[in-house]
């Protein structure tokens, strides 16, 4: 079965969130929670930046392969399905987050906790698209 | 009442083979779908929208009806 460009986009976007961020979260600094790391906004500008070179070039890269195709109806509808379930998630995530920031009240984590979420949020939305392409719906 | 399950059956792999064996790519650049979406139809595993229901009949110039049609199937072991 052949994978086709559009397939190919959403692994590259869940492989650039999951490395640029993964990196992220496993050289955090666990130890000073109590307070923000130094330079934590250029950090995640400089996160975004690497997310969106990586995203960028492994687009070039797909579309040597595959030509891109327009979207149509069943790839809309396909979104909504996963955006769905994302909306779902985000929410139930911003409750825990809330209660979490209650009980500890550390920004740290709470910030945190929240970009993990949204992180995740994107990779799990991502990885449904995949399931009803492969799905074939 | 018996529990039935709807779906939406289509002749279109065969409508496609009578026009001169019209592939999907050349059917969905007709239809302006990508070539998965009509392989997802053709399998019933997608039911279109009516503006590319009648877009796909209008290419085979048939009516819709010759192209799709909609049939219940009883679920196996329903109850009442």
């Amino acid at each position: 079965m052949s994978v086709t460009f559009k397939e190919k986009s959403l692994w590259i976007q869940i492989v650039t969130l999951s490395l640029v961020f993964g990196s992220y979260f496993l050289n955090l600094d666990y130890t000073g929670v109590d307070r923000f790391p130094p330079n934590l906004v250029v950090h995640f500008i400089g996160l975004l930046v690497l997310l969106t070179v990586l995203t960028i070039l492994g687009h070039i890269f797909a579309a040597a392969f595959n030509e891109p195709e327009n979207e149509d109806e069943r790839d809309v509808i396909i979104e909504l399905k996963a955006t769905r379930i994302k909306a779902f998630l985000l929410a139930s995530s911003i409750v825990i987050t809330m209660l979490t920031s209650l009980t500890l009240q550390n920004e740290f984590v709470t910030l945190h906790l929240l970009l993990l979420f949204l992180v995740v949020s994107e990779v799990v939305e991502k990885a449904i698209q995949l399931f009803y392409y492969r799905q074939g719906s | 009442m018996q529990n039935a399950k709807f779906i939406i059956l289509n002749k279109i792999r065969t409508l496609r083979f009578l026009k001169e064996e019209m592939t999907q790519k050349e059917l969905a650049d007709l239809v302006g779908v990508t070539r998965q979406t009509i392989n997802a139809i053709e399998l019933n595993k997608y039911s279109p929208s009516l503006e590319v229901a009648f877009k796909i009949a209008q290419v085979f110039n048939v009516p819709i009806t010759d192209v799709f049609s909609y049939s219940a199937q009883a679920e196996a072991g329903a109850g009442p």
